[in-house]
């Protein structure tokens, strides 16, 4: 039983994890409060919805699509809203984002309808059995698709020059520009890879879960709460945070009761704020 | 010097006007209401009667929302046209013949929450002028739209199944169908009659339920109904509906390995847990769900044959052999490609409910029509699509001959197991893993 809830914790922190990456990475780089990151999410899973019906294409084939889709989309966005609240009030920019998620749930609502949507037919699919511990492989591509994108999210962001250029201007836009940075561009490169982060992520829920326009916002919060315990700005840390929820969620669960589980992750929140007020790793 | 004077006397007279004017709305609020409403004027036999239909446009309820507007659509047209080959009430002739001929329209309202759903029930009486409400409300969502029905007068049918609504004591709501506590004593004397009958040896009960309205006071009923009946509660899990994974929930059922899973679900949840069941290879030996989730058209349309052996209450199945049942059934596919379901028939039978009541007094006053509910309506058995033996509501506005059926999945079609008189399936017991399927 125990290895069993180890493997589940940290399958379930692997997908916070992917959530929070996004909010972790505009937070650092813009300051926003990316409240349509769950959004993002649930769009990617739509795309890769239709991509299914109309090409019959898995979700795994489908994946590099979701992601070039989601980063046009997020460029977009940015393009087109963010860099105009960004003039703003500090309030206006960090609302924008949560009206933004409700345009993108409530429009969802009117192409797609209400109904729960699934794809039925993967690639991948049964479960392994490596003695007590139940392993399912639709979860193992969750598992996966996360332990990829941070590390190529951890290269990209050392190993390359508009990388390089991001983390620059996150620490200082004005010292950035004058070195020659395009700030602007940086920006909006940051906005969208979370985008593309979250079609990545959404494209490898659907090998999982059943999905509606809202299901964004059920994810929001512990995305929200894994940026918060493991510092906000810090990717590496958005990714530890997912992985301590993921863990507190199943131990509590399983081995004191389920009513006490979001309580536990609150508490540890409560806790690391009130010792380490940025986080495990905030900056 | 004397601007200034004028303008106090200008702002003196304002407000004296204003107070004039909320005197005047001070009055009898039913009263106020009721004006608005007949301002199409006096008459007793309008053209067209409203309808509230109450559904959810935003949060999980969408789509029951939208299937319940599509029936409420085929009523409509059923009431206000002739349709001699249907067999239901009003449909061979045209609009409510004691109301000189008056047309029958559903104006549609928000329920998404509580508080939506006072102001939209509020709405819908004073600025629509409906007759009564119906719809899919929950328990949480009926309890504020009574409190508008209460204070304007008007009847609300829901089918809320919360035991609260009719402990309220309020004389303006209705339901049609049983309350939890009479699903839930059916469950277990169906679990008895399964062990008398069957030798089923069933002994032990896991709860699991979500933790709003809804969840709780079943939950609260299936633990006194389960000791009351004798059976052991291995395992009582209370979840947030909105939760993201359920994993542990289910690791704690897979380890207490309970003779039945009892369980209350909206419909994201109750996939959830399917998929969770299936990840963790355990299926229970019954899988009961007490409608919500385990009726919703998601379900089978999403999982499949993954839908087979789970058993649910309900208050209506389209095997049933009833000819108006029929009717609905085949408009209602034709129309949308989907199955019927009892909770958004029931949602939109209330409304016919409310039109054949209003027909019956011979008026569109809220008073007379409850008269009427009271009184018992008077619709012939065949012309019924859930063939009950009347619709006769108690002063707690309980309706007198509500009764559920339950269901069981196999081939991902919803098959009655239970009253055996109208059962079209014997049940399929201890269900097959999922290995075995």
């Amino acid at each position: 039983m125990f290895w069993q809830v180890l493997y589940e914790g940290l399958t379930m922190g692997t997908i916070y994890a992917l959530l929070a990456m996004g909010i972790a990475l505009v937070w650092g780089v813009m300051n926003i409060l990316s409240f349509s990151q769950g959004e993002f999410m649930m769009v990617a899973m739509y795309i890769t919805f239709f991509i299914n019906v109309a090409l019959g294409w898995d979700p795994l084939a489908a994946m590099p699509l979701v992601i070039v889709i989601m980063f046009v989309l997020g460029l977009m966005i940015y393009r087109t809203i963010i860099t105009k609240a960004l003039k703003g009030p500090v309030l206006g920019q960090r609302l924008v984002t949560f009206a933004l998620g409700m345009v993108l749930c409530n429009g969802m609502i009117l192409i797609a309808g209400g109904q729960t949507k699934s794809i039925s037919q993967k690639i991948i699919h049964g479960n392994i059995e490596l003695g007590s511990v139940t392993i399912s492989k639709e979860k193992m591509v969750l598992v996966v698709t996360s332990i990829l994108v941070t590390a190529l999210l951890f290269w990209f962001m050392n190993r390359t020059k508009m990388g390089k250029a991001i983390r620059a201007t996150s620490q200082d836009k004005e010292a950035a520009g004058l070195v020659g940075i395009n700030t602007q561009t940086a920006y909006m490169i940051a906005f969208g890879i979370s985008a593309a982060i979250a079609g990545a992520g959404g494209c490898a829920m659907t090998y999982y879960y059943y999905f509606t326009p809202n299901i964004g916002t059920n994810f929001m919060i512990f995305g929200f709460i894994a940026v918060c315990l493991g510092g906000f700005g810090s990717i590496g840390g958005a990714f530890v945070g997912g992985m301590i929820m993921g863990l507190i969620d199943l131990f509590t669960g399983t081995y004191f009761s389920v009513s006490y589980k979001y309580m536990a992750i609150s508490i540890i929140f409560l806790l690391i704020v009130t010792f380490k007020p940025k986080g495990l790793f905030g900056r | 010097m004397k601007i200034k004077k004028l303008r106090k006397l200008i702002a003196l007279g304002l407000v004296a006007a204003m107070m004039f004017s909320m005197a005047g709305c001070g009055g009898d609020t039913k009263e106020a209401a009721e004006s608005v409403n007949k301002q199409d004027g006096e008459s007793e036999n309008p053209d067209t009667i409203k309808i509230g239909l109450m559904v959810s446009f935003t949060g999980s309820g969408v789509q029951a929302g939208q299937e319940c507007q599509a029936l409420a659509d085929i009523f409509e047209d059923i009431i206000n046209n002739k349709h001699e080959d249907i067999n239901l009430p009003f449909a061979a002739d045209e609009g409510l013949p004691n109301l000189g001929g008056a047309k029958v329209e559903f104006v549609v309202g928000d329920q998404s929450s509580a508080d939506v759903a006072l102001s939209e029930a509020e709405r819908l009486y004073t600025e629509e002028g409906v007759i009564g409400l119906c719809g899919n409300f929950s328990s949480a969502t009926t309890k504020t739209a009574m409190v508008a029905a209460e204070k304007y007068g008007f009847p609300i049918i829901s089918e809320g199944t919360s035991m609260t609504l009719t402990d309220a004591g309020y004389n303006y709501f209705a339901r049609s169908f049983p309350g939890d506590d009479l699903f839930i004593e059916d469950s277990f004397s169906y679990l008895d009659y399964l062990n008398e009958e069957k030798d089923a040896g069933i002994k032990t009960v896991a709860l699991v339920s979500e933790d709003s309205e809804f969840g709780t006071n079943i939950a609260n009923v299936e633990k006194a109904t389960a000791e009351a009946h004798g059976y052991e509660i291995v395992e009582n899990i209370s979840y947030n509906a909105q939760a993201t994974n359920v994993t542990s929930e289910v690791l704690r059922l897979k380890q207490a390995d309970a003779d039945v899973v009892m369980m209350s679900s909206y419909a994201a949840d109750a996939l959830l847990f399917m998929s969770a069941f299936k990840e963790q290879d355990y299926f229970p030996k019954m899988l009961f769900g007490q409608r919500g989730g385990f009726m919703a058209s998601d379900f089978a349309l999403n999982l499949g044959n993954d839908s087979d052996y789970v058993l649910t209450t309900s208050r209506w199945n389209s095997d049933m052999d009833n000819p108006a049942a029929q009717d609905i059934a085949r408009l209602f596919k034709e129309k949308t490609g989907i199955t019927l379901i009892g909770d958004t028939l029931t949602s939109v039978w209330d409304g016919y409910l409310l039109a054949i009541a209003a027909n019956q007094a011979g008026s569109t006053d809220g008073d007379a029509i409850m008269e009427a509910l009271h009184e018992g309506l008077d619709i012939p058995k065949e012309q019924d699509p859930f063939g009950l033996e009347g619709y006769k509501y108690a002063e707690n506005g309980q309706n007198e001959y509500g009764s559920s059926i339950i269901i069981q999945y196999l081939n991902s079609e919803l098959n009655t197991i239970y009253p055996e008189s109208i059962a079209g399936m014997e049940l399929i017991y201890p269900a097959k893993g999922w290995n075995e399927r």
